[in-house]
């Protein structure tokens, strides 16, 4: 292409395609050691219509700015642009041309949030990361080794941010200025080394970056349309007639004059809401909104190396006060998956009291996840966890003290000589106890069973054999549960082997334990 | 091709069993810890399926035949147990089981989990979750009524799971039908120590009667 149009103002629709500049050849090929500092731009153009509700949208829509003073046309999406609405255009202007436009105003608080949510997935590409108003920095010299060159990064960087749902053009330069400009003009370049920075960026119309009206004004007078011939002007002259802002800009884009921009950092604290689309009683459609917010959370959580012990999750309604539900795990969990189904039991146990319009979700509680956890597949480091999981499904449905497992205690009494385990431990214990020397049966009766006697044997569906026996065991005094028994180990008619005891002081018998 | 050679080859085909070769080895089996049982169910009691043992009460020996099979799955070096998690766990079981005996007959109860469940429904739906969660190698179920369709999902579950599942039923369930691929009546012999076992339906067999000596409380 030989010339650059100079309408690239013009964001959308049929704008002129990404222009391929001569790209410094030797892309790839450029050493380690030569580049000092690769930024990656990944600039959002449609970003104030895509944070609407409906993505940039099939009907024409545009986005007003308020800022103005007059209703002027900010962005409008590729139907609106056939129609022949062009940003700059008064709104009265627009609705002219398309009757049906729809207008929205801009939402700067989304399209921050937005950004900050595709921060954090881009965090795994580099820790260095600035924020700029419609697009993403990454500086990722040190991080092309890992991804394979900057070509492949900048694919998997790209597709990222699409699989969200976004339009996104990218460039990469060696300064971040520059690789803005780029970015900003369609110029999907490749840029390594500074040597092109200046050939390059010569190309760029001067309208197109951003510079103060009068600015513009004042080098159109001057008969410069292009950034090349901005810089062949001499210095003191162009610093007078462009401001020292601009100058430093131009400075800070050819790498002549360092560049500081503040680097954006992760919220320590997670926490988001998802507009549903239409109100709803239908929890399953809650469901599919919290597990977009759960993706979400998880992608969070892997970029902090954190797990999650305790959810909140808040279900909004239009009329009535918010549904709030607290999802606590047994383990730190970081699967979406599983969090997604204990989440679904928590709904199922729960009746709406009005359609719910928002689904709010906060990461209350979270812990360092211990490395091992995810590191090591197949040798079933997940396995505490999922038998987390397993319980908690169990107890929600059956109850907190349905699950449990036993362990052997210290006692003499039968009834304390075992203790209920919350959860059992996971792997081995120590043996603890001695094995008990005594025959002991396998099921102990809750409470012992008083039995009928007749001619002073037992009986238990008929006359009990006692076959061994007594075992006299005596102890408690010191904690008013005192017993005195003799027990035997006795056998029914049928052959059923019960574990019985006479009452030393009623001189009562009851059934205790039965030997399976 | 005369018709004879044709029906040789026929039986040659390893999906036809026949009858008089006795029972087939059951695909993956655990030992049940007592030879003689072993060598009727072929080789062990099958995982990945749902045993059924029909019994009334408790008390008859019924516990202390699945424990050795139930000690060796809940051992985490044994490979059955590596490759699903190696947890055991019984649901609605009749009584509470008495720690200081179960390990006394080696079972690691690190690894045993104990569900209560009041109905039906709970019970099933309990021990199919433990089995879908990949985590168990033996499930122990009892249960008083359970519908066909239910157990027909345990039976699923089991197979997916790769598990060994049993499911205790009263005696009087013996008449329905059931999808279990083992079904056994228990029947206690009242003059001695031994364990009546009246294998009602086993994979690759005919049913079969037979006795396992279960031994004396020690």
């Amino acid at each position: 292409m030989s010339s650059v149009p100079d309408n690239l103002l013009l964001p959308f629709g049929d704008a002129p395609p990404p222009a391929p500049l001569p790209v410094a050849p030797a892309a790839d090929g450029v050493q380690a050691a030569e580049i000092r500092r690769l930024w990656l731009c990944l600039h959002l153009p449609e970003l104030p219509l895509e944070v609407m509700a409906g993505g940039a949208g099939r009907t024409p829509r545009v986005v007003v700015d308020p800022a103005r003073q007059r209703p002027v046309v900010a962005f409008c999406n590729a139907v609106a642009v056939r129609q022949g609405v062009q940003p700059g255009m008064s709104v009265n202007a627009a609705l002219a041309l398309s009757p049906g436009l729809e207008l929205h105003t801009r939402e700067p608080a989304l399209e921050q949030a937005a950004l900050e949510r595709l921060a954090s997935g881009a965090l795994r590409f580099t820790p260095q990361l600035v924020l700029e108003a419609d697009a993403l920095l990454l500086e990722i010299a040190a991080s092309l080794p890992l991804f394979g060159g900057a070509a492949a990064l900048r694919t998997a960087a790209v597709a990222e941010v699409e699989a969200q749902g976004h339009r996104v053009l990218a460039a990469v330069a060696p300064t971040a200025r520059a690789a803005l400009w780029l970015a900003r003009l369609h110029h999907a370049v490749l840029l390594t080394g500074p040597a092109h920075l200046p050939g390059v960026l010569g190309r760029l119309p001067v309208a197109g970056l951003g510079w103060p009206a009068e600015v513009q004004q004042a080098l159109r007078r001057l008969g410069v349309t292009r950034l090349g011939e901005c810089m062949r002007l001499p210095r003191d002259g162009l610093a007078r007639r462009i401001g020292s802002a601009c100058l430093q800009e131009l400075d800070e884009a050819l790498g002549r004059a360092p560049e500081s921009r503040p680097a954006w950092r992760q919220p320590s604290h997670w926490q988001e809401t998802l507009e549903l689309p239409v109100e709803t009683h239908d929890t399953g459609l809650v469901l599919v909104a919290l597990r977009r917010l759960l993706d979400r959370l998880v992608a969070w959580l892997r970029v902090r190396q954190a797990a999650v012990t305790a959810l909140r999750l808040g279900l909004q309604h239009r009329s009535s006060p918010a549904t709030r539900l607290r999802i606590g795990l047994l383990q730190p969990g970081t699967d979406a998956a599983h969090l997604a189904g204990l989440a679904a039991i928590h709904l199922a146990a729960i009746r709406l009291p009005a359609p719910v319009s928002a689904v709010a979700l906060e990461a209350e509680e979270t812990v360092a996840a211990t490395a091992a956890a995810a590191a090591l597949p197949g040798l079933g480091y997940d396995r505490g966890e999922r038998i987390a999981g397993l319980v908690e499904r169990l107890r929600l449905r059956l109850g907190l003290h349905a699950v449990h497992g036993v362990w052997p205690a210290p006692g003499h009494r039968p009834e304390h000589a075992w203790r209920v385990l919350p959860v059992p431990p996971p792997g081995r214990q120590a043996a603890g106890e001695a094995p008990a020397r005594a025959s002991r049966p396998l099921w102990l009766l809750a409470q012992p069973a008083a039995l009928d006697v007749r001619a002073g044997t037992p009986l238990l569906g008929g006359p009990l054999a006692l076959e061994r026996g007594p075992e006299r065991i005596e102890t408690g005094w010191w904690d008013g549960d005192d017993v005195r028994r003799d027990y035997y180990v006795a056998r029914d008619r049928r052959g059923v082997r019960a574990w019985v005891f006479r009452d030393c002081r009623s001189g009562g018998w009851y059934l205790h334990g039965l030997f399976g | 091709m005369p018709i004879r050679e044709e029906i040789e080859q026929l039986l040659r085909d390893p999906r036809i069993w026949q009858a008089r070769s006795g029972a087939a080895p059951v695909r993956a089996a655990v030992a049940t810890g007592w030879p003689p049982l072993d060598r009727v169910l072929g080789g062990g009691w099958p995982s990945g399926q749902l045993t059924e043992l029909l019994a009334d009460g408790c008390g008859a020996g019924e516990t202390r035949l699945l424990l050795p099979a139930l000690a060796r799955l809940l051992r985490p070096a044994a490979p059955a147990a590596a490759a699903s998690g190696g947890w055991g766990v019984l649901v609605a079981p009749p009584h509470v089981p008495y720690a200081p005996a179960w390990r006394s007959a080696g079972v690691d109860l690190a690894r045993l989990l104990v569900v209560h469940a009041r109905r039906d429904l709970d019970v099933l739906w309990a021990m199919e979750q433990a089995l879908r969660s990949q985590t168990c190698a033996a499930a122990v179920g009892w249960s008083q009524a359970a519908s066909y369709g239910a157990l027909r999902r345990l039976q699923l579950a089991a197979e997916e799971s790769g598990a060994w599942v049993v499911l205790f039923r009263p005696a009087c369930e013996r008449v329905r039908r059931s999808p279990a691929s083992l079904r056994i009546e228990l029947v206690r012999h009242p003059h001695d120590e031994r364990l009546g076992l009246h294998v009602m339906r086993r994979r690759g067999g005919a049913a079969v009667t037979t006795s396992v000596d279960v031994g004396a409380p020690a």
